[in-house]
């Protein structure tokens, strides 16, 4: 397999997805879910297939007018995000089997699941669960209540779908699980120090999108070819080093179509600060500890409880400044970063407010040039972005 | 626009409240909060706190307990606020979000530009998402700012019941709320003093309610403007003697309105439900306006906020109908209790049609209002109206669009109730 089919093969499953979720494989297995809270494991062993929605997936195609509903259910004040997931979930509602709705992670998701109900726009065999979230992290309390939370997640699963999710199950899900975030990992320390020709940026992050919304098995054999593709690929690019080095940080933002339509972010990017980017995958689930004991499902999901909540890098929602300050200085020595770009969807309170306090703290304290950027799923101020970016980097070679 | 909707017309639609204790409890609430911490043998802490905090704790342990929701409310009111939230804005935060937030952190920044030299200085912060979640980032922001100690009270949800570990996690936190206090200020608190905070909070709390209660009656002793007014010491000084008393007093005046059927406006027509925050800038001409046509707003979903007495046994009992009833804010409760409580309301109250003010300045109280509010008429029959505003920002305000929308409505009202 050459890496352009890898790739155009990633592009047409985002781009078609709404279609792809009607295939054989996703029927009555497919579980949307929204935030990286989720623990997705349990979705695994349950032998179902979490789905995360990235932007930019074309959900018009069914109905021309779909922005006219959201409209009407939604203010146009709430978080673009946020109505960009729930029109692709009226549109695609009947390719769902279920939803896991984190609804607490923010001011704009907190209705999402009654509206969807009070505006009947979720097919009757649809079954829900509402995931109610910790907000703080990183202490013992919020973990073990995350933990009970997880216990009420697995028994409704298992009534939902009528089976017993096993120690064996679960284990595998979480090695498998554990597995993709490591080959992600992976695939990002390959493109930070050069260019790898023919492999962009973009196709990094199309790559973090796509095995987001497939089956984990098929995820990983994508991250496994590519990463071979990459490895046995003898042409390499160094420019990278003569370009601006920035790290781009912001919650939501998952349009990879951005690095796309500016060439010298595919260029500059090296590392990332994003839900489904590090903050998804910089961790691992250790369950191979001497005190496992065989069969405790509750140890295996005390560990996920554990790795979700206390050790996890810090995000803009749940943690204290200090911890997000840590973080980033961190990864801007790892990295050698030169520039920092934050970048928000409109309308998202908690990115509002942590792109103004951290850019502040960063150009004050480590004069580190940062830019800020606010857009929508959709990009459809990617003229400005596009000036600003450029302006960035000029600023940054200067 | 004309004369009449500023509200600068000499007519008054309205019977005033003599009860004015609410009024001396707030200046004096002020007063000290600037004079207390500057006596040095006092040692008196300031905390700021969210409006959905467990506020008894901190007034048991002596400390200054300030508002910056209430305080933006009076910038609001006073129409400074947009002065503020422009400082705000100059200083990075974007215009988009909340505007008590933007419009305290002005505050915040410019102290000496800010009325009444913005709110004395803090020592620690306490704030609870269970109003929203801006308020974890805001007050994070206030934080760092300050570099002072913040504690922050996580309350999940309620999708139907609380499940026990839910509540278990809650009541964890007031635990450690108390020990945080208590780290802060270097002293124990007091158990039998805690008690007792709660048994005043809780006899204030009742009666805000028989106040708000007595509004069933037609003509309704008391319209919006007078609860959002009178709201401010059930918010500020729970837990405190004196509290009681500007409540007993105002209680007192607005069972002899009843008695005598003295209306809060002087000739009830049309009774309408009030739904979010009020337009602080805006509340007197809005509501007078509308007084003038005889309609009156006996009922509203924001001063019922603080309408939810706790009760104990003892201190652990307590502490255990604290952690229920600081999870069971109206604004942390799934849609279906909202379209339930604002139904009941509207036949408990006897109500002809309802405003919701869709605040873009907040998103927990307005998302989702398109769709309560069709589901709100379907279940009573009753005709709502939303119109588009900002609670203390009034660059998001357009007075000729809000009077057009209230017009009809108040038309298709007059329709339905009069033929």
């Amino acid at each position: 397999m050459l890496l352009d089919k890898v790739i155009s093969d990633m592009d047409n499953l985002i781009t078609n997805f709404s279609r792809i979720l009607q295939q054989d494989e996703f029927l009555g297995k497919s579980v949307v879910y929204f935030t990286a809270d989720i623990p997705v494991e349990i979705v695994t062993a349950a032998g179902l297939i979490p789905i995360r929605i990235p932007s930019d997936i074309s959900s018009r195609e069914k109905n021309g007018s779909v922005n006219l509903i959201i409209d009407s259910i939604i203010q146009p004040f709430v978080c673009a995000k946020s109505r960009h997931m729930m029109e692709f979930i009226i549109n695609n509602s009947e390719s769902f089997s279920a939803g896991i709705f984190s609804e607490n992670h923010c001011d704009s998701l907190q209705n999402i699941f009654d509206l969807l109900q009070l505006n009947k726009s979720l097919p009757d065999a649809f079954a829900s669960f509402r995931f109610l979230l910790p907000v703080k992290r990183g202490g013992k309390g919020e973990a073990n209540y995350y933990y009970k939370e997880i216990k009420r997640l697995v028994t409704w699963l298992q009534d939902w779908t009528g089976k017993k999710i096993t120690y064996l199950q679960l284990k595998e899900a979480i090695n498998l699980h554990n597995k993709k975030r490591t080959l992600l990992l992976n695939l990002a320390d390959l493109i930070q120090d050069k260019i790898q020709e023919g492999f962009l940026t973009s196709d990094l992050f199309k790559i973090m999108l796509t095995v987001d919304i497939l089956p984990i098995q098929r995820g990983i054999e994508i991250l496994e070819d590519t990463f071979n593709l990459l490895d046995k690929n003898p042409k390499e690019s160094n420019s990278k080093q003569n370009t601006s080095r920035i790290l781009i940080s912001g919650s939501m933002f998952d349009n990879y179509r951005l690095f796309e339509e500016i060439t010298q972010l595919n260029n500059s990017v090296v590392a990332n600060d994003l839900t489904f980017g590090s903050r998804s995958n910089s961790f691992q689930i250790d369950i191979n500890s001497p005190d496992a004991e065989e069969n405790d499902t509750d140890f295996l999901i005390e560990k996920i409880a554990n790795s979700y909540i206390i050790d996890r890098v810090p995000d803009s929602v749940h943690h204290f400044p200090e911890k997000r300050k840590e973080y980033l200085i961190e990864q801007i020595n790892k990295y050698n970063i030169s520039g920092v770009i934050f970048i928000y969807y409109s309308f998202c309170d908690p990115d509002a407010f942590e792109s103004r306090n951290l850019s502040h703290y960063l150009e004050n304290t480590m004069e580190m040039p940062c830019l800020t950027l606010v857009t929508d799923p959709q990009l459809t101020n990617i003229g400005q972005l596009t000036t600003r970016v450029e302006a960035f980097i000029e600023r940054i070679g200067d | 626009m004309s004369e009449e909707k500023t509200g600068k017309d000499t007519e008054r639609a309205y019977n005033k409240l003599y009860s004015l204790k609410y009024k001396k409890a707030m200046q004096s609430y002020y007063r000290n909060s600037k004079l207390l911490p500057m006596v040095p043998f006092l040692k008196k802490k300031v905390a700021w706190v969210t409006s959905g905090s467990p506020v008894e704790l901190l007034v048991s342990a002596g400390i200054i307990v300030l508002y910056p929701e209430n305080y933006a409310a009076i910038l609001g009111g006073s129409k400074t606020s947009v002065q503020a939230c422009q400082v705000a804005e100059n200083e990075g935060f974007n215009k988009e979000l909340c505007s008590y937030a933007r419009c305290h952190l002005g505050t915040v920044f410019k102290p000496q530009e800010s009325l009444m030299k913005g709110l004395s200085k803090p020592d620690l912060l306490v704030s609870s998402n269970n109003i929203c979640g801006t308020v974890v980032k805001w007050f994070n922001t206030i934080a760092e700012y300050y570099n002072i100690p913040l504690f922050h009270l996580d309350t999940p949800p309620i999708t139907g019941t609380q499940e026990n570990h839910v509540f278990d996690y809650v009541r964890e936190q007031i635990d450690d709320l108390v020990e945080f206090i208590e780290t802060h200020t270097g002293k124990k608190i007091n158990h039998e003093k805690m008690l007792n905070t709660f048994e005043l909070s809780n006899t204030a709390t009742k009666l805000w309610m028989d106040i708000l209660k007595s509004c069933r009656n037609i003509p309704s002793p008391l319209n919006c403007p007078d609860r959002f007014i009178t709201m401010a010491p059930i918010v500020t000084q729970r837990g405190l003697k004196k509290t009681i008393k500007v409540y007993e007093d105002l209680l007192t005046e607005v069972q002899t309105r009843v008695n005598t059927g003295l209306g809060a406006i002087k000739n009830e027509k049309i009774r309408l439900l009030w739904d979010n925050i009020a337009i602080w800038y805006y509340l007197y001409p809005f509501f007078n306006e509308l007084a003038k046509r005889g309609v009156v707003f006996p009922v509203d979903t924001y001063t019922n906020a603080w309408a939810n007495p706790i009760s104990g046994r003892d201190l652990d009992s307590a502490l255990d109908a604290a952690a229920k009833v600081y999870s069971q804010v109206y604004l942390n409760q799934d849609l279906g209790y909202r379209i339930d409580l604002i139904s009941e309301l509207i036949e408990e109250y006897k109500i002809d049609g309802f405003v919701l003010h869709s605040n873009k300045a907040c998103k927990r109280y307005s998302m989702g209002m398109l769709s309560y509010k069709k589901a709100i008429t379907d279940r009573t029959g009753v005709p709502g109206v939303i119109i588009d505003a900002d609670m203390v920002d009034s660059r998001n305000f357009s007075e000729e669009q809000t009077w057009t929308r209230m017009e009809s409505f108040i038309e298709l009202v007059e329709q339905v109730k009069f033929g």
